[in-house]
């Protein structure tokens, strides 16, 4: 009878660790909002690949003089505020550049884009850019799925992309203007 | 003696319940939840005249509606899309374009700053020899060239989506969200309607489509 009460209690034990282990695998994606204060620099490389994704975003970015309204450290805190639900863990680095932006859609001659919902013409804007470099980012796609037989299926998809995520803030008012974020390699 | 163990299993099975109960409702909130409709079809974009509305978002989610156009016969994900969307965090929706290619491995996403509530906006992605485009009242939001991509478009789809079963999917009851003039470009070039398959995911997901509609509404049954 005891035996049986032991074998019992074990197999209870090991029912709860199970659960546990399946609970803690499925919140793996619950959103950690990223705590790193400090600002640090990009390498070269992840600089050059910045400017070169800028470009593909039809952003062009130029030296700003004036000294801005907002600071350094809270642009930083608006960038924070705004991506709070839209990344996994921790970024591996943030950085924020004060800059003119102007950002053509249309291509390099066409007029700057009067950004949607507002009357700003996004030419020569003084803002921080502040880069959230290596971070896991919540995207949208990739929508629904078909089998061969053309019919919807469900699938599991992480929802995440690890990449830099760049939240553009007017250096002035301090809204977020724009956002834009791409892929990178996984160290 | 005996008592006592029978009451630490009483307790450790109701800790094992309890820790199962979770297990569930978590596996059951986390996934991709559509609700629209969606044409197999040849195409080289897609178009569609959709409502802005501010639904609910649950923690580390997202709201939102789009128009797609996308890769199916290849693995991976492989599509372009345009609509509006809200995550987790943000008081307003806002305008974006996103595309993926698991063939090149490209995956960039815009937004804009901000979508007004209750407007009705027409979002087309949509290419022509060598680009692909997204517009949002005609005016071009941004490009990527087919090269970037590199897949060939054999569905367009138009849904509401979310990311959580506790998010609201965009519309309710007495305030569904309208979504019309839903178009693909055909492979010659042309717009043309694109009449859609119902499809929709939750049970506290509703439309009013019916096969061939290119105009529809979909709402959240909760709200």
């Amino acid at each position: 009878m005891r035996k049986g009460m032991i074998i019992f209690l074990i197999v209870t034990i090991i029912i709860g660790v199970c659960s546990f282990v399946v609970v803690s695998a499925h919140t793996s994606y619950n959103v950690v909002s990223p705590t790193s204060s400090s600002q640090e620099s990009l390498s070269n490389s992840d600089m050059q690949e910045f400017y070169r994704r800028i470009g593909d975003f039809s952003i062009e970015i130029r030296t700003a003089d004036e000294t801005p309204t907002l600071t350094e450290e809270e642009a930083i805190e608006i960038a924070k505020k705004d991506v709070r639900g839209r990344i996994r863990n921790e970024a591996e680095s943030i950085m924020a550049m004060y800059v003119k932006l102007t950002d053509r859609p249309g291509g390099k001659n066409s007029p700057a884009l009067v950004l949607p919902g507002t009357n700003i013409v996004m030419e020569d804007i003084p803002v921080w850019i502040v880069t959230f470099h290596g971070a896991d980012i919540l995207y949208v796609g990739p929508g629904r799925m078909f089998n061969s037989n053309g019919e919807p299926i469900t699938i599991n998809v992480d929802p995440y992309v690890y990449g830099d995520l760049n939240i553009v803030i007017d250096a002035n008012t301090g809204d977020v203007l724009e956002t834009f974020s791409y892929s990178i390699p996984k160290p | 003696m005996k008592k006592n163990f029978l009451k630490i299993g009483i307790l450790l099975i109701l800790f094992a319940v309890l820790i199962f109960a979770k297990s569930i409702s978590v596996s059951a909130s986390a996934g991709l939840y559509f609700n629209g409709g969606y044409k197999l079809v040849s195409n080289k974009g897609a178009a569609l005249t959709c409502e802005t509305q501010n639904p609910y978002v649950a923690s580390g989610s997202v709201s939102t509606a789009w128009a797609m156009t996308c890769n199916q016969s290849l693995e991976g994900q492989n599509y372009a899309q345009v609509g509006w969307c809200k995550f987790d965090g943000w008081s307003k929706p806002k305008y974006f374009y996103e595309y993926n290619s698991d063939v090149t491995g490209a995956h960039d996403h815009k937004d804009f700053a901000t979508a007004e509530s209750e407007s009705h906006n027409d979002f087309m992605v949509g290419s022509d020899s060598t680009t692909m485009y997204f517009k949002l009242n005609g005016t071009q939001l941004g490009t990527v060239s087919l090269s970037t991509l590199n897949w060939t478009p054999d569905t367009v789809e138009f849904y509401g989506e979310v990311h959580d079963t506790n998010d609201q999917c965009p519309g309710s009851v007495s305030n569904p969200v309208t979504m019309g003039n839903a178009q693909y470009k055909t492979t010659s070039d042309s717009w043309v309607s694109a009449g859609v398959t119902e499809d929709h995911d939750l049970s506290t997901m509703d439309n009013n489509i019916d096969t061939g509609d290119t105009t529809w509404e979909i709402w959240d049954t909760r709200y």
